[in-house]
């Protein structure tokens, strides 16, 4: 990994230190590059026209579609659709899948809203949803699920990395069990895929969410990939259909069906080009030196007095999101004092997970994230200023 | 029943532009777009091209350099007889010229390329082989001739073969375009089962490439180049 050369792909770091990544990542050069390249070579419509642009944008659309599937190891299986974000993605599925009342789904409490409230409202359905709590180490025990999965259970919906404590979840070992019971699965992969290597067909998924302005994508870009493509589209109109007439239509096969009208082309470009990104910087390499930087974080927090650090503390069981308080100061103030002092960016509050913070005890908590483009002098800045902010200085 | 020869029409796109329809044999799709790309000097660099989507009877290519500028006229296509894209003299490759053939050899290979089955059972395909001195990389089959060579050419591309190290034996004549399209990737050398027109000679002279007709019968004859010699 060449820092100083990934460094340079985002001139905004000569101003701020940024610890929000798990939010939302910086934007490299290319990716940038790559979208504008869209606006000011090739704009037009996809999939519409017979023109020029038209075969070219259609063409490097699809092949959008590949690269990305290619990333999560899904090449030539199931359906890669572009989503806006995650949440899009697991929305999609609440409101694509066939429920009946008795219908049970398994979730746990380490989730963001987004993987929780797309199945609380189908209780209005007569849908049971059974939540899977952890330890305080925020790892989710198999064996819970030996129990909670049912014969009446359709989906099992998890995070493979907690947005809030950064725990890594044993998704594998839970995937054999819902094949053991016929259970789907559903994994929200929004902060694993951007920072280790996820592959569909080794974790025995049905359905992977995740976003790709997590991942150096632009905003408004996030993926759905289902093994087996059969819900029902959310939106039905233009670029979705095969055939219609005054009586009758007949949707396009595969992800077209599930992208109706004009979908963001742009945006597209950027994340395929962000997946190259990721992959030319070698996702391995990434991962080992997140877990260096997560290792040195965790360590400086934990030797300030007043600071408490949450969940599993090895940096070997976790991504680089780590969540913190400082005993006697509100995380907002923490978050507030760290970029007017520091100019670091942190996220503060209860990280769209407010059933998590309220199991951890606690009222919010400031939250540190880290990637590629974060370095060790950064990580020590951060560390002193908490300690100042600890100290009350 | 006879084996009836398969042909099939193939639209090539080059960023969103038709820009020629090939009749091929229905195999190796992929390595025949790609070698004709590099034999028609369309790309030299296999990172040249961003993407290829083939559906049923249209290849799709998008080559990485500004989509307004593709000039049709610039991406002449040579066809059976057809004259070849580039007969200017100075834009003619040049060949290192120490380049030898084992006779031995190039006639154990010439026999190889003219054992392929549909060449054999239909007498109506032309068969080309890509050979180093490790034997034969590849060996196919096409109702014509320069498809066969772009094929060959093509799948040597994706398995980064290194041209200059190779030659080429066909059962086809070859005309001017042939060797042309052996010198626009490098291969120094191409032999035939049949006859060779004067005016690849005479592109073989100023190429420096190797061009050996006739092979057959255990002789052959060189136009250009020699062979190498039994205590080489």
């Amino acid at each position: 990994m060449n820092l100083e050369k990934i460094r340079a792909d985002f001139p905004i770091l000569e101003d701020i230190i940024y610890l929000d990544s798990a939010s939302t990542s910086l934007t490299p050069e290319p990716v940038l590059d790559a979208v504008l390249g869209y606006y000011r070579s090739y704009n037009a419509n996809v999939g519409r026209g017979v023109h020029r642009l038209s075969q070219i944008v259609s063409q490097r659309y699809e092949d959008a579609h590949r690269k990305v599937a290619a990333f999560i190891g899904a090449d030539g299986r199931g359906e890669v659709v572009f989503t806006k974000n995650s949440t899009e993605g697991m929305n999609l599925v609440a409101s694509g899948l066939e429920w009946r009342k008795g219908d049970r789904i398994v979730t746990s409490i380490l989730e963001h809203h987004s993987n929780l409230l797309p199945w609380f409202r189908l209780r209005q359905r007569g849908v049971e949803v059974e939540v899977v709590e952890t330890e305080t180490d925020g790892i989710l025990d198999p064996a819970d699920f030996e129990t909670a999965i049912t014969a009446n259970t359709k989906l099992v919906a998890l995070t493979h990395a907690s947005n809030v404590i950064g725990t890594i979840q044993p998704i594998k070992e839970i995937s054999e069990i819902c094949k053991e019971r016929g259970a789907l699965i559903l994994l929200d992969g929004a902060q694993s895929v951007p920072h280790f290597k996820v592959d569909v067909k080794e974790l025995g998924l049905d359905f992977l969410c995740f976003s790709g302005h997590k991942m150096l994508g632009p905003t408004g870009t996030g993926v759905l990939w289902m093994r087996n493509p059969d819900i029902e589209p959310p939106f039905v109109g233009g670029g979705m259909i095969k055939e219609v007439t005054l009586d009758h239509y007949e949707f396009a096969e595969g992800y077209e069906r599930f992208e109706a009208g004009t979908p963001n082309i742009a945006g597209a470009m950027g994340l395929s080009r962000a997946c190259d990104y990721l992959t030319d910087v070698g996702i391995d390499d990434l991962r080992l030196y997140e877990e260096r930087l997560t290792r040195r974080l965790i360590e400086g927090l934990l030797e300030l007095d007043k600071v408490e650090v949450y969940g599993v503390l090895d940096p070997g069981m976790r991504v680089g999101v780590v969540s913190f308080n400082v005993r006697g100061v509100n995380p907002h103030d923490v978050a507030h004092l760290l970029d007017e002092t520091s100019n670091i960016m942190v996220r503060s509050g209860h990280h769209c997970a407010s059933p998590l913070i309220r199991h951890l005890g606690i009222d919010g908590s400031v939250r540190a994230s880290l990637y590629l483009y974060n370095t060790e002098d950064e990580v020590e800045k951060f560390l002193s200023t908490v300690e100042d902010i600890s100290k009350g200085i | 029943m006879d084996t009836i020869v398969e042909e099939m029409p193939l639209a090539l796109y080059i960023n969103g532009r038709h820009v020629q329809t090939a009749m091929i044999s229905p195999s190796m799709i992929r390595e025949f777009v790609i070698g004709h790309l590099f034999s028609e000097r369309v790309v030299k660099d296999y990172d040249e091209i961003e993407s290829i989507q083939i559906d049923e009877n249209i290849a799709k290519v998008l080559i990485k350099r500004s989509f307004g500028v593709i000039n049709l006229k610039k991406v002449v296509l040579s066809g059976c007889g057809g004259g070849s894209s580039f007969l200017d003299e100075s834009r003619i490759p040049k060949i290192d010229r120490g380049f030898k053939i084992d006779p031995e050899q190039l006639l154990r290979s010439m026999k190889k390329v003219l054992s392929l089955d549909l060449h054999k059972k239909t007498g109506g395909s032309h068969s080309v082989g890509l050979f180093d001195k490790n034997g034969a990389i590849v060996i196919t089959e096409d109702i014509g001739r320069h498809n066969a060579l772009d094929k060959v050419i093509g799948h040597g591309v994706i398995e980064n073969i290194n041209f200059k190290d190779t030659f080429v034996a066909s059962s086809g004549r070859i005309s001017s375009d042939m060797i042309l399209k052996c010198i626009s990737v490098g291969i120094p050398a191409i032999a035939s089962k049949s006859a060779v027109t004067n005016l690849a000679i005479e592109i073989g002279k100023t190429s420096g490439a190797t061009i050996i007709g006739f092979v057959r019968g255990g002789g052959m004859v060189v136009y250009t180049g020699s062979l190498m010699q039994a205590d080489e």
